[in-house]
């Protein structure tokens, strides 16, 4: 039955051919867009992820919802040092992110103020996309020093040395203001946020008045993928240690649900737009499919004549068509590997410019387009379009069990 | 078994009903009515007649009479629409298609006037058709199949497509497949049409000798005189009615 089935596919070479390189073509192209896609995911996500602190944050309850300051973590330098001993957590950073205003003699700016541990930071900068461009980062003696961005610093007209005040409200909702002296200019790569300033955590805490108190805690995960499903259980961790404190563990997804819309958003098109293109080749299928049978009617006949039942003959044209379909797929897995391959490599340049977006705060520049290897995303990509390749053999298929043997026998005469 | 063969029969004109255990195939009262709008065609009109094992009887008559549909009856190919056929002591007549197909596969071998073979397939692969379909395993089908081509003369053309053989040898083919499975039955619908003159008797011959050595039970409808004289017993029909039962001795 595979012999035959096998063989008759290739009666009619070209049309087989084309029909393959159809499936073959458009199954890689699924799988290439799908990689690139991954790839942006994977981008964004680990940039979400260093903008949130980690795959995971404890959090005063609705802190992400309200960003005022009425929801802390009290005493989080302890708390931290607890979490950080679980097992599965690689990493955590202590920090306080406050709202306010920069000021400096000649300017106002707002800036996202993270008052941080640099020990607990120690690849904060790297991950965030900043380096320092002058002075030095944060040193245990600058007890007032703040680093800011170069953006923030022409927007102040500040330079080393100068002096900046931050304007904020505590969380008594009484304004108060600390003055810092600029003690480093941070260097934005292209994506990286450049919008911020950083202040030792106490410096922080002092400024807005929280004693001991910090607006988060990020949790690095040993591997981030896990963290919906950690994620209950630090819940239940925090909720021991901490029972009276109303304490919230977030996902990164959580914390930036505009950036997850986006890549939702952008995954659905993508899908959509393949969507489109494998319909047609559906029909394609389905086509030769149903060509094939009606053009071997007096073939069926003789084959229902000696013996194959009705069930026979579905099997028959499912299994040319899992044969067409299968074949097919096993050159556009080839083209697809190595496809994914050169743009993991060598990437796609976007050009000049390259293609720059900017959500939840978090602005990305892309110069080239690179692909990621998600072995499950692939799977249940093949998986789908070998399904969908079947039904198409649905009608053809029943179309050759209904033939009548003796009616089928008669057309030829 | 009986020692009562059939054609120990000598009376050329009666049709003699041999005794009930000698009944290979029994068609009772069977009609097939066609209906086309209005119009009603009774392809067979209540034909009765029975069939002992091993006999090699030839289905003439003129083109529209019947022949293929009662032979398609008796494949369970074609339900009648009155009447019972009864193969081997089965009722095959209300048969489903299901059933109908595995009772072909396990009892029946077919050979058409043309069109016989699957041209995706050699001729040895055409030949084992059945057997594989009936899951035999590879050398026992060799073993089988690979004789009865050389016995067709075709053991050195086993390798080709039925595109690369004459339409003799094709029929050939259609035989040895027939054969193979060893069934009950081979139905044979015009097999000759196709062939001059000559290989058309060379194949009549072949069947006929076949037949012999295995003992088989041979129906086959022909047109062709000279084709049905090599039969000893002769079905005529007309307008879906056998209105002759004819045996006769060796041709
Ligand atoms: N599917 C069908 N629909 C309508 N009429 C049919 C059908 N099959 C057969 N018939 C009619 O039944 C009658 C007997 O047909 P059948 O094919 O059995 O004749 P035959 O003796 O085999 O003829 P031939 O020698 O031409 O093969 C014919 O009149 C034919 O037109
Ligand atoms: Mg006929």
């Amino acid at each position: 039955m595979w012999t035959l089935a096998w063989r008759n596919l290739w009666r009619h070479r070209a049309r087989t051919l084309i029909v393959g390189s159809a499936i073959a073509l458009s199954y890689a192209l699924f799988l290439i867009l799908i990689g690139i896609e991954d790839h942006s995911g994977e981008e964004m996500s680990a940039k979400a992820e260093d903008f949130v602190g980690g795959a995971l944050r404890v959090e005063g309850g609705e802190f992400t919802a309200m960003r005022t300051l009425d929801h802390l973590v009290p005493d989080g330098v302890a708390l931290a040092e607890r979490i950080a001993a679980l097992p599965q957590v690689r990493n955590v950073r202590v920090e306080v992110e406050l709202q306010g205003l920069l000021s400096s003699p000649r300017n106002n700016t707002g800036a996202d103020l993270r008052g941080i541990d640099p020990d607990n930071w120690p690849t904060a900068l790297e991950d965030l996309g900043l380096a320092v461009a002058e002075g030095r980062f944060l040193h245990p003696d600058d007890a007032t020093g703040i680093a800011l961005t170069r953006t923030v610093a022409r927007e102040l007209s500040v330079a080393l040395g100068d002096r900046v005040v931050l304007t904020l409200s505590d969380p008594d909702g009484e304004v108060t203001r600390a003055l810092f002296l600029v003690a480093t200019i941070l260097d934005v790569e292209p994506g990286g946020f450049d919008r911020i300033a950083f202040t030792h955590l106490q410096a922080a805490q002092r400024a807005a008045n929280l004693g001991d108190a910090v607006t988060g805690i990020g949790v690095q995960l040993a591997d981030s993928r896990q963290r919906f499903r950690l994620q209950p259980d630090l819940q239940a961790q925090v909720d021991q240690w901490r029972p009276d404190q109303n304490l919230a563990v977030l996902t990164w997804d959580e914390v930036l649900p505009e950036l997850v819309a986006m890549i939702e958003v952008d995954r659905a098109n993508t899908l959509v737009f393949l969507g489109l293109i494998f319909l047609v080749v559906v029909f394609a299928i389905a086509n030769t499919m149903l060509m094939s049978v009606l053009e071997r009617i007096r073939e069926f006949g003789l084959l229902g004549a000696l013996g194959l039942g009705p069930g026979h003959l579905i099997r028959l044209v499912f299994i040319e068509g899992a044969l067409l379909t299968l074949a097919a797929m096993a050159v556009g897995l080839a083209i697809a590997l190595a496809g994914h391959t050169a743009i993991a490599t060598w990437g796609i340049p976007l050009g000049e410019g390259g293609l720059e977006y900017e959500t939840a705060g978090i602005s990305m520049v892309d110069f080239s387009l690179y692909s990621t290897l998600i072995p499950l995303h692939w799977i249940r990509t093949s998986v789908l379009i070998f399904v969908l390749s079947m039904l198409a053999s649905i009608y053809p298929a029943l179309r050759a069990m209904r033939l009548e043997p003796t009616e089928a026998m008669r057309t030829w005469k | 078994m009986t020692s009562t063969a059939p054609e120990a029969s000598p009376s050329p004109d009666t049709a003699a009903r041999p005794a009930a255990e000698d009944v290979l195939i029994e068609v009772r009262d069977v009609s097939r009515i066609y209906t086309q709008g209005q119009l009603e065609v009774r392809a067979l009109d209540r034909v009765s007649v029975t069939f002992a094992p091993g006999e090699f009887t030839a289905i003439a008559g003129p083109s529209g009479s019947g022949k293929t549909t009662l032979l398609n009856v008796i494949g369970a190919l074609d339900k009648p629409s009155a009447g019972s056929v009864i193969v081997d002591g089965r009722e095959v007549a209300q048969l489903g298609r299901a059933e109908g197909a595995d009772f072909r596969l396990r009892h029946v071998g077919f050979v058409f006037q043309a069109y016989n073979l699957l041209p995706v397939l050699t001729a040895y692969e055409n030949a084992e058709f059945t057997l594989a379909l009936q899951g035999l395993p590879k050398t026992e089908r060799r073993e089988r199949v690979m004789p009865l081509l050389e016995r067709v003369g075709l053991g050195q053309k086993a390798d080709r497509r039925p595109d690369e053989l004459s339409g003799g040898e094709q029929q050939r083919v259609a035989v040895v497949r027939a054969l193979a499975s060893k069934p009950n039955l081979v139905l044979a619908d015009e097999p000759t049409a196709n062939l001059d003159r000559k290989t058309g008797e060379a194949l009549l011959d072949l069947m006929l000798e076949l037949q012999r050595e295995h003992g088989i039970t041979f129906l086959f409808s022909t047109h062709d005189p000279l084709v049905m004289e090599r039969a000893r017993r002769i079905l005529r029909m007309d307008s879906g009615r056998i209105v002759a039962d004819e045996r006769q001795g060796e041709a």
